[in-house]
């Protein structure tokens, strides 16, 4: 029996049958919905190895995450199923992937390979400039303060709202500011990019135009990951939901995609409702038999 | 008053190969014990002063361990530690504004006029470092030395090999003064830099250095999703502000001679027995296991390594209060 039969058998025992359904489902895309508890961490985690099993090369593989931890912890579970060349998956939280091609490419955007990352209080401190130049005499009028805007503007990038109507909805006493505003956001931007530095944001925005603005780049990356998982996807942004969307629409839709329950659009996080053309095609019920 | 509990294991004491090895031991055991059941915000790691935690900082970011920091603000948050990173991003990024304003303002002699000048001086140019020493010719004569060394110090940063010679260069330049003038407790603070060139000293290159400690510090985009935020952390506080805590399992770095009795309070009448009461909050916090490190090697800020004694703390104890455990044979 070769190596693969092997793993695939042994994957398949440690699964339930539903599970495993998901788990050894064909191509094309698939959306896992999943109770709290119900293992769906593992079928995204067994469904890598499962791929590996069945010759995927793991660098064709991207496995995007909501934080670094969970990338590694199932990243080596992946690891103690098949050994290591799981290593090569393409694994990480948004941000981190994002960061990676973004290294390669910054060129095309008007950015140099080796932009800065901001922080948040190099977020702040940036935007302080920024309001200066503006004009603002910070200490005399009653303004939003740097971390207030840097909240703002962040959001509104996110969520695709327009800075106007954020402060509207959220922040109404600073309404009176809106235009300014949105002046700071322009300078915010030039200065960032003359600066060859990235906040969190850009990382994202900058990849989806990357992937929109550059189709070679997308069709590249569109083929290199012939499959593309995302965990916890009720939770992911518009930006995230059309990165990959975009990724997806050149892979053959090989997109699995976990969530535990779906959610509706909630403004307070920086989230929006997006439209997904994954469909079900199996669906955990809560608390089944794997173990956590 | 008598102890409750029933008898757990006898307290562990590990020596450890240097302070890399008593981070990946902490964490490997750690997680060791969040697969055997124990969350890891039940295990607590102390240690007698707040550089001592920066080794493991690194290991916990880089594995992406979430933890919270109960001795002061998150170490790569601290003004001192973005001061020193802010002369490696101009190096790797000439054109961050922002570290650039930090840098130029912690020269003497020069404000927000005049770095804002020199900024303007610079920012176009196809490489600003380059033009750095030009950029400062309209500078008075009196800011002129230490404009000059400032620009000898970026000349030795371009030419460093390595992130930990960055570190180093910035610890012997001018930023000592400034540090000194600057900050209350420059002492401790200049400890935690020293700390920050050994941690710097695992990392490929300045580039990786600090994308690493921007990305991996925290899970980010954590500030975008507060409710992501992990319940779950690894607690790390100095020994003091453990007083009247209690975790599971208790780890104690650096029981060595040197960094626990602190050497500074050694010098005061007295300080010997407050660092033996400091000592016994240390080992009475477990409630099942303890396990006191002990590195045998250091590292100065260039490298070279040093020795260690252990702690004296330890060696006045009866051997049969502990059980010494190689790393290796607790976790693979």
């Amino acid at each position: 029996m070769s190596l693969r039969r092997i793993h695939i058998d042994r994957l398949r025992r440690e699964l339930n049958p539903q599970q495993w359904a998901a788990v050894s489902a064909g191509p094309g895309p698939k959306l896992v919905i999943a109770g709290a508890g119900s293992g769906k961490t593992r079928v995204v985690t067994y469904r890598v190895a499962y791929l590996i099993a069945q010759g995927v090369d793991p660098s064709n593989i991207l496995m995007v995450t909501f934080t670094n931890k969970a990338a590694r912890e199932m990243l080596s579970r992946v690891e103690a199923l098949v050994g290591p060349e799981a290593r090569r998956v393409w694994g990480g939280t948004f941000h981190a992937v994002g960061n990676r091609l973004l290294r390669g490419y910054a060129h095309l955007l008007g950015y140099r390979p080796n932009y800065t990352i901001l922080d948040e209080e190099d977020q702040r401190d940036f935007i302080r400039l920024c309001i200066t130049d503006e004009g603002i005499p910070l200490k005399e009028v009653r303004f939003p303060s740097p971390a207030l805007v840097r909240d703002v503007l962040s959001f509104s990038r996110n969520t695709g709202i327009p800075v106007p109507e954020v402060l509207e909805r959220y922040h109404p006493y600073f309404l009176e500011w809106a235009e300014v505003l949105e002046r700071v956001e322009g300078r915010y931007r030039d200065r960032k990019l003359s600066a060859n530095a990235m906040d969190y944001d850009d990382l994202l925005l900058n990849w989806l135009r990357l992937l929109r603005e550059f189709p070679e780049v997308s069709e590249l990356y569109g083929r290199k990951f012939e499959h593309i998982l995302v965990d916890e996807y009720q939770d992911t942004n518009l930006l995230q939901a059309e990165i990959v969307e975009l990724l997806a629409s050149k892979n053959g839709r090989n997109i699995m995609v976990v969530a535990t329950t779906p959610r509706a659009y909630t403004p307070s996080g920086g989230r929006a409702t997006r439209t997904s053309s994954a469909s079900p095609s199996a669906t955990l019920g809560p608390r089944s038999s794997s173990s956590r | 008053m008598r102890p409750t509990r029933p008898d757990g294991p006898k307290p562990f004491l590990v020596p450890v190969r240097d302070v890399y090895e008593e981070a990946r031991f902490v964490v490997g055991r750690a997680l060791e014990l969040r697969d055997e059941g124990v969350p890891l915000n039940r295990i607590g790691v102390l240690y007698r002063a707040h550089s001592h935690s920066m080794v493991l900082q690194g290991e916990l970011a880089r594995r992406g361990i979430p933890y919270e920091v109960r001795s002061g603000l998150r170490f790569f948050e601290q003004a001192h530690v973005k001061d020193v990173l802010a002369y490696l991003r101009v190096v790797h990024n000439p054109y961050d504004e922002v570290a650039w304003r930090r840098v130029l303002l912690m020269i003497p002699g020069i404000g927000n006029m005049r770095a804002a000048r020199i900024w303007e001086r610079i920012r176009g140019s196809s490489d600003p470092l380059d033009e750095l020493e030009e950029a400062g010719d309209f500078l008075p004569s009196y800011v002129l030395p230490s404009w000059r060394r400032f620009v000898e110090d970026v000349k030795a940063l371009r030419e460093a090999q390595s992130p930990g010679e960055s570190v180093e260069i910035v610890l012997s330049s001018d930023y000592r003064d400034y540090l000194r003038t600057t900050y209350d407790d420059p002492e401790s603070r200049l400890e935690d830099l020293y700390q920050l060139a050994v941690l710097a000293g695992q990392y490929g290159s300045v580039e990786e250095f600090l994308t690493q400690l921007v990305l991996l510090g925290e899970l980010y985009g954590g500030d975008l999703r507060p409710d992501l935020r992990d319940p779950e952390r690894l607690v790390l506080s100095s020994v003091h502000q453990a007083k009247g805590l209690e975790w599971w399992a208790v780890f104690v770095l650096r029981v060595v001679e040197g960094a626990f009795p602190s050497p500074m309070s050694l010098r005061e009448d007295e300080g010997e027995e407050e660092e033996r009461r400091a000592f016994y909050v240390a080992t009475t916090r477990a409630q099942q296991e303890l396990y006191l490190l002990y590195p045998i090697t250091d590292y100065t800020p260039s490298g070279s390594a040093v020795l260690m004694g252990p702690s004296r703390f330890i060696r006045e104890l009866d051997e049969d209060l502990y059980q010494v455990v190689r790393s290796e044979e607790m976790t693979g």
